[in-house]
């Protein structure tokens, strides 16, 4: 019904529109969202965007075909298929967009901008969770699939029908033969975990440890997990820009054996003196990567918490974590606090989030990416990357040429997925957001872009697959191992 | 059908509608106003692609629609006996189809119940307007002489049925059931059209099938009984099926009164008209009558004794007052904003905030009210969130705020002046609070942190001094007294609760304690209290929570 209504309106008023006189503005045009001088996947969806106050545009994109669009209203959606068929045309070229606007009767035209086509894919799937940013309480909730491809999307998760649970951290390892999980909290629920279609629902909490599993990823070949155990809370800030604040009281490392079914950890990643957390594999799953603090009391000396960033070796023949752990980077000592490390596909590079203090940087405004060169120990502070507001829940694609974050840029309130390019020479490209069908999309909707995630085969289950799962599945209790401290 | 027996039908019919009305404006009006403030109709593509995404978008967007004209008081129940009528008039020249006896009659049968059903809080315009455009639609396809035309629109619209209107499809899918009686086949096609069509289209909605039959209605809220629905197509159907030729009017007309009058009486409830037109007429700014109808909490509802509290802060009189009626516990204070707490009182929440200007948890219990609402959106928390922002200077999200704001109807005007406001550099002194973090609902450390940075602030000073005194904690109140009021206020006759308290705790002569309340103190301790029992004294000695 709403692509018909779409499709008639578009073709309606598209059709009185022509630019011959106009006035130019040596001024970029003011669109919504910003897509001006971005680099673009061969295979990203259109970039539909709106510009208030025009009454009717025309778009002209010069590559090695020129191309024309037009619209008659304020925004400008692109067809699917002349879009895929310009893309690919344009597949590795430089582009020049002009607008021309109709405002107020007058019609302009702007100084054009530049879209940089890469034939390097970007994942065709994107994972999020829609959530109001409610804090810490939660009552309607969904984990979506988008395609990047085009605007379907389709629930993989959604709470209305599993009795308004708790859904969190859907997270695949983007290997060939896939390998994800997502939490499902409240009574009946578990670790769902999904490997070559098989679906198991575990219990990851052991006398043993402090809880269930929470922050956490696969390794390539699926078998470990290497997960967060945390208590975890929350408080109001009464400052003005700062609005939530989410600490831990504790948290460690635990290692979970999916084949096995088992949960280990190792002595120097647990225990109350310091706390563990947002841990990582390497690209070759030899080394985990985590960020460590000195324990202090929370919330009175949540501002002093600073993480650090470590890793652990781990033999995944022996499954067994190493007794020591290396310094990576030193936030400490410039006043920073490091959280959500996430490596490269190539293990060259580190992207991770920096705040002023503590463990979760979503609510912090000042949270930035910055990409740690693992050889030669060199930060690249994302400048032109990073927005205003906080930048964080960054992942890589199967590629590495592609990086996926949720930004407040927008409005400061609520996240969105934003995809920036990684150049050869590791440099990143100024970011850009998930387009949308609708371009003001963004501008009404309450829900905000929670942990956004890219693969690359879409998953082989739905919502009602989920709820099935939930409400059925026995859960698999796993059992704890204690660490081998030979 | 005779020249009388039309007027009497018509006048019969009139009446209905003349004691609905009365009853809506005058037993359920706050009902009726506050679901405006739990919707938010936006004039943009976007609004209306989030509304085309789900069940009943035609019934609900109608409804969404009129709905925000609620915000009127009159116009509440106008609107929805506006959708009855039509209900009513579309049944009427249904049944008169069905060569019925008496169409308008019987026709105030099914009205009647779906009348009853609206006076419930939470229950949408939208079930009134599908209800409408299910009739409609049925009285469309009997008018089709055409047989197999007939059947064939009569299978589409089945088919479209949920998708356009929600819930009341089964009415209209009963009534064309209905008219088909005589044709087997016709009746086997389209109960199999219904059933099919529901169970996918609740596969593709992603909704239990409990929530898919009975949307735009959401369970889980505050509708009891979410499926009582479904005796509205039952009512429906009964003058067709049985004819109806032989039952007086009067005794149907009767029962039709009989079945309003019983299900408004169920569904009353006379302590949630009063909270939510507290609720509402503070919303409205209108504090006057807030004070006025606070101040006979007959009911001994927490939000009457909140909004007492709220309204004496706002005349500078919360402590001479405190005492001087219904007061449970800490809770007439702040109402606690979690998701066990109903978003009625989490909106109502927002107002005491505000007036101490305790933004952040003002700003958080706008988002978690509506986040716990039905719909997730609301107007009320929208501009609640809006004003926050601008206070804090937080200009982007004020701009998102207000830019929604700004498409709608009648909050365009607020947010156009909010927007001028929040370019205005001069218009607000930003309040530096030094920054802490505490808990949600730790009230007290909130009022302590907005405190050390602005001590001037007397009402959020008052909320923490009572706030230490209702929870029978002397040792914080003693020190929260040391800490913000001696320092500001020594040279000031303490206000006599202060007093009873300092008294309690042999507090010195520093802290102006009269010698009338020394003496009274001895009074009440030689057992003379119920000379005392708007005394502090007696409060701690007696006061407990309610099982």
């Amino acid at each position: 019904m709403k692509n018909i209504i779409t499709l008639i309106s578009t073709l309606l008023l598209s059709a009185c529109v022509s630019f011959n006189n106009y006035d130019t503005r040596k001024c970029k045009p003011e669109i919504f969202p910003d897509y001006t001088d971005i680099d673009i996947p061969v295979n990203i969806a259109p970039l539909n965007f709106m510009m208030n106050g025009a009454s009717c545009l025309m778009v002209e994109i010069e590559g090695r075909e020129k191309w024309v669009f037009k619209s008659g209203g304020c925004q400008m959606r692109f067809p699917l298929r002349k879009w895929k068929k310009m893309l690919e045309t344009e597949n590795n070229e430089t582009l020049n967009v002009t607008v021309y606007a109709e405002i107020s009767g007058v019609k302009y035209r702007f100084s054009p901008f530049k879209w940089t086509v890469h034939a390097e894919k970007i994942d065709s799937y994107i994972s999020y969770r829609l959530i109001e940013p409610a804090y810490e309480v939660w009552n309607v909730l969904s984990i979506e699939e988008r395609c990047t491809e085009n605007f379907n999307s389709r629930n993989i998760a959604n709470n209305a029908i599993t009795g308004h649970s708790c859904m969190n951290c859907h997270t695949s390892n983007r290997a060939q033969v896939p390998a994800t999980f997502l939490h499902a909290r409240s009574e009946g629920g578990g670790t769902l975990y999904c490997r070559n279609g098989n679906w198991r629902k575990l219990d990851t909490s052991t006398d043993s440890t402090s809880g269930p599993a929470v922050y956490g990823e696969i390794s390539k070949d699926g078998r470990f997990g290497i997960f967060t155990t945390a208590d975890i809370r929350n408080g109001l800030h009464s400052a003005a820009m700062e609005r939530f604040e989410v600490f831990d009281n504790s948290s460690d490392l635990i290692l979970l054996d999916f084949e096995k079914g088992t949960v280990t950890d190792s002595p120097v990643v647990k225990g109350p003196a310091f706390q563990e957390t947002f841990p990582c594999w390497s690209a070759n799953d030899s080394l985990i990567y985590f960020c460590r603090a000195e324990s202090l009391p929370q919330p009175q000396r949540t501002k002093e918490m600073h993480y650090n960033l470590f890793s652990i070796a781990f033999d995944s023949r022996t499954g067994r974590l190493a007794d020591s752990i290396s310094l990576v980077f030193d936030a400490a000592a410039i006043g920073k606090s490091v959280s959500l490390p996430k490596c490269s596909p190539d293990g060259k590079k580190i992207l991770f989030c920096v705040s002023d203090y503590g463990t979760f940087p979503i609510w912090h405004i000042e949270t930035d990416m910055w990409m740690l060169d693992i050889e030669s120990g060199e930060i690249d502070k994302l400048e032109q990357t990073n927005g205003q507001f906080s930048d964080s829940y960054h992942c890589w694609s199967t590629n590495g040429r592609w990086m996926c974050w949720a930004s407040k840029r927008i409005d400061r309130v609520y996240g969105r997925p934003f995809f920036a390019f990684v150049r050869e020479d590791g440099s990143v490209a100024k970011g850009f957001v998930l387009p949308q069908e609708n371009p003001g999309f963004y501008n009404f909707t309450f829900k905000s872009y929670n942990i956004p995630e890219l693969y690359d085969v879409a998953e082989p289950y739905d919502a009602w697959d989920v709820s099935a799962f939930y409400s059925d599945m026995k859960t698999e209790r796993m059992e704890y191992v204690k660490h081998d401290t030979k | 059908m005779s020249r009388n027996v039309l007027s009497r039908n018509s006048l019969l019919a009139a009446l209905f509608f003349c004691a609905a009305f009365l009853y809506l404006f005058l037993e359920v009006r706050y009902h009726l106003i506050f679901k405006e403030q739990m919707i938010m109709f936006l004039f943009d593509s976007c609004y209306v692609d989030s509304i085309l995404s789900k069940p009943a978008f035609a019934a609900q967007l109608a409804g969404d629609f009129f709905t925000q004209f609620f915000l009127f008081s009159t116009l509440a129940p106008a609107l929805t006996l506006i959708a009855l009528f039509f209900l009513w008039l579309g049944l009427r020249y249904l049944f008169l189809k069905h060569h019925i006896a008496n169409p308008a009659i019987w026709a105030l049968f099914p009205t009647a119940a779906e009348f009853a059903l609206q006076t419930q809080f939470e229950y949408p315009l939208a079930m009134a307007l599908g209800a409408a455009m299910s009739v409609w639609a049925a009285l469309l396809c009997s008018n089709i002489s055409n047989n197999r035309l007939r059947a064939l629109v009569s299978l589409l619209l089945t088919i479209a049925a949920y998708p356009l209107v929600g819930a009341y499809a089964l009415l209209f899918i009963f009534l064309v059931i209905a008219s088909e009686r005589h044709s087997l086949l016709n009746i086997a096609i389209l109960c199999l059209a219904a059933a099919v069509s529901i169970w996918c289209e609740h596969l593709y909605y992603q909704m239990t099938l409990p929530d898919f039959i009975s949307y735009p209605v959401i369970p889980g809220y505050n509708i009891r009984y979410t499926h009582i629905f479904l005796c509205v197509p039952a009512l429906a159907i009964v003058p067709i099926i049985f004819g109806g030729r032989k039952l007086n009017p009067y005794i149907v007309f009767t029962f039709s009164l009989i079945l309003a009058a019983s299900g408004a009486i169920f569904f009353h409830d006379s302590q949630r008209e009063y909270d939510l037109k507290l609720s509402s007429l503070a919303y409205h700014g209108k504090w006057n009558n807030v004070a006025e109808l606070a101040a006979s909490n007959d009911f001994e509802s927490q939000t009457g004794a909140y909004y007492r509290n709220l309204t004496n802060a706002r005349n500078g009189v919360l402590v001479q007052e405190l005492l001087n009626g219904y007061q449970p516990l800490i809770y007439g204070l702040f109402m606690p904003v979690n998701g066990n707490e109903s978003y009625i009182k989490i909106f109502a929440s927002v107002d005491a905030m505000l007036q101490c200007r305790d933004y952040a948890q003002a700003q958080h219990a706008a988002i978690v009210g509506m986040n716990f609402s039905p719909r997730q959106t609301s107007t009320r928390m929208t501009r609640v969130l809006a004003e926050v922002a601008i206070i804090n200077r937080d200009t982007l999200a004020a701009k998102r705020y207000c830019s929604m704001l700004k498409k709608t109807l009648f909050y365009k005007n607020w947010a156009v002046d909010a927007e001028s406001v929040m370019y205005d550099d001069t218009g607000f002194e930003r309040n530096m609070v030094a920054d802490t973090v505490f808990k949600v609902n730790d009230f007290q450390n909130s009022l302590r942190s907005i405190l050390s940075s602005d001590p001037s602030n007397r009402t959020a000073l008052d909320y923490l001094l009572c706030f230490d005194l209702l929870q029978k904690n002397l040792v914080e109140f003693m020190n929260d007294y040391d800490r913000f009021y001696m320092p500001y206020y020594r040279n000031f006759i303490p206000p006599v609760i202060y007093q009873q308290a300092l008294e309690m705790m042999e507090a010195g002569m520093e802290y102006n304690i009269s010698q009338e309340v020394e003496d009274a103190n001895q009074d009440f301790l030689s057992g003379n209290e119920s000379k005392y029992r708007n005394s502090y004294w007696f409060y701690f000695k007696y006061a407990q929570a309610a099982e």
